[in-house]
């Protein structure tokens, strides 16, 4: 009889909360679907396993291109720019050993479409892996 | 007369020198990633994090930065950066799940505790507190971290929160910690008291004897209940359910944070340049007014103890030198007055955006919070009534 009562507790409650998470879902598809963070999904790969949080985590922050939200502006517009890519100056080498900043520092470079800010992060990228020797 | 005359030039250099002199602010563009665990460590190993909305710090502003600190966009950034941190514990891989938790009620392994004391888009620091559930204090450390205009980079951006290496070094230090000071046997005792204390929330009359306080008031596991226990299963889908609470929880918190960013982002950007500007003007003017004060003191000391007309001459030069600089810092303050009121009224204009938003969150949170408090209060009851029960009160 209480079990019953307990039972039937729990099937009130799964269903509220499953509304809720409806309503929250819904306001989140409102807000936008742009990644929070950034991202930097590259960095760390998840481990599997993370068990509820893994779950929410995926529900709640929808990978870029995702269908689950809108696109923000800044995000779409990133995504377009970077179809187009810029081969690197001369002097700049194969980047086989860039570490995770020279390599972002090289992809925002190529990706840059005005060429005084790529120059400008072609220069922070020389200073940064020490090309110029200011590293 | 020379050497007077001479005395008098070296002030008046001096004077020009010190007032043209900057001190540079190395900002960094280097970049820690997350560390991850080299061992794969069993799923039951793993333990829950649980990190609190920070305290926003607004007690410990000080001097200045009280007029440049929009305490409203605090309230809003110690909403966003446990988020942030957060996502990048979860992340890590190295943490089992990690919550930003809408109150103190639901117990977890570790907690993270933080108060964020300077904000400017320039600069981040956050002051981080980590326990454990028995109570135990792992370590208090101040995280600061200056960063470069290269972070608000769309590219950048696109990939990583402006200052995402504050909270890489947070989790990189809190797995260190547990790598070199928390052994399997105790994360599995801190598992354990997480679960004697939740069930303790709900069916204390059961369980409380099962914690016991120690001399310096953390908790120890004294006895446990058998693992089948009937009581500690219905706890144990209690909590599955609490989880889900905290869960749902979290969309809101992604949401708060997600509508936040673009503006955040750009007040942050905004504010860099400006907060940059201003700390130059003041440390310019503040120069110009120890020059010019330098100036005309050795001015007027060397034409009161000149002894002849050209070295008195001399000495009103630097006098009248030393009052153009002084002159000029008063419009090096001014101008730095300037960024002053553009810095109030970005933050005001972020705050008019951000603030319906966080009250959105609280009002939401604070509802749901209250409907779950009710449903857990008739299961409490529902549990006290089993184990009256089971002894044959009932």
């Amino acid at each position: 009889m209480l079990d019953e009562r307990l039972r039937r507790g729990y099937e009130d409650f799964d269903g509220f909360i499953l509304s809720e998470r409806e309503r929250a879902q819904a306001q989140s598809n409102a807000a936008g679907g742009s990644q929070i963070g950034g991202g930097a999904n590259n960095e760390v790969a998840s481990k599997a396993g993370d068990g509820v949080g893994a779950a929410s985590q995926q529900q709640t922050l929808p990978a870029p291109g995702s269908t689950s939200g809108v696109p923000s502006a800044s995000q779409s517009a990133s995504s377009s720019r970077a179809v187009e890519t810029f081969s690197p100056p001369e002097d700049i080498p194969s980047g086989r050993d860039d570490d995770v900043v020279a390599r972002q520092l090289r992809e925002a470079a190529m990706n840059e479409a005005d060429p005084e800010l790529r120059e400008a992060l072609w220069d922070e990228y020389r200073n940064y892996t020490g090309i110029g020797g200011e590293r | 007369m020379r050497v007077q005359l001479k005395k008098l030039m070296s002030v008046v250099m001096l004077a020009c020198v010190v007032s043209a002199c900057a001190t540079h602010i190395v900002n960094t563009t280097s970049y820690t990633p997350i560390v991850q665990d080299s061992q794969d460590v069993p799923e039951d190993l793993l333990l829950d994090v649980g990190v609190a909305i920070f305290d926003p710090g607004i007690d410990e502003i000080r001097g200045r930065d009280e007029e440049t600190t929009n305490h409203q966009i605090r309230i809003a950034e110690s909403r966003y950066a446990p988020f942030m941190l957060a996502e990048t514990l979860q992340r890590s891989g190295n943490w089992g799940i990690v919550r930003l938790m809408p109150n103190q009620s639901s117990p977890m392994d570790v907690y993270v505790n933080g108060t964020i004391l300077i904000s400017n888009g320039e600069e981040m620091s956050i002051r981080i507190s980590v326990s454990d559930s028995t109570g135990r204090q792992w370590y208090k450390k101040v995280y600061n971290e200056m960063i470069s205009q290269f972070s608000y980079d769309p590219a950048q951006r696109q990939r990583n929160d402006p200052f995402q290496v504050i909270y890489n070094n947070i989790a990189n230090d809190l797995l260190a910690h547990r790598q070199q000071n928390i052994s399997d046997q105790e994360i599995t005792e801190l598992r354990t008291v997480s679960e004697m204390l939740f069930a303790k929330r709900f069916s204390p009359e059961v369980f409380e004897n099962y914690l016991t306080k120690n001399r310096r008031g953390n908790y120890e596991i004294s006895s446990l209940p058998a693992d089948n226990d009937p009581l500690l299963q219905r706890v144990r889908d209690i909590r599955e359910r609490d989880f889900m609470f905290i869960d749902t929880v979290q969309d809101y918190y992604a949401t708060y944070v997600r509508q936040m960013r673009q503006p955040y982002d750009s007040w942050r950007e905004q504010s860099y340049h400006e907060t940059i500007a201003l700390r130059e003007l003041r440390d310019s003017a503040r120069r110009r007014f120890i020059a010019g004060t330098a100036a005309v003191l050795g001015g007027l000391a060397a034409a009161s103890n000149a002894s002849t007309y050209v070295a008195q001459s001399g000495g009103l030069l630097g006098v009248g030198a030393g009052a153009y600089v002084i002159k000029s810092g008063f419009d090096k303050r001014a101008e730095a007055e300037m960024h002053v009121a553009a810095l109030s009224e970005l933050g005001q204009s972020l705050e008019n955006e951000v603030a319906p938003n966080v009250i959105s969150l609280e009002d939401r949170t604070i509802t749901l919070s209250g409907s779950v408090e009710e449903q857990y209060e008739q299961w409490r009851e529902i549990l006290a009534d089993i184990y009256a029960v089971e002894i044959g009160e009932l």
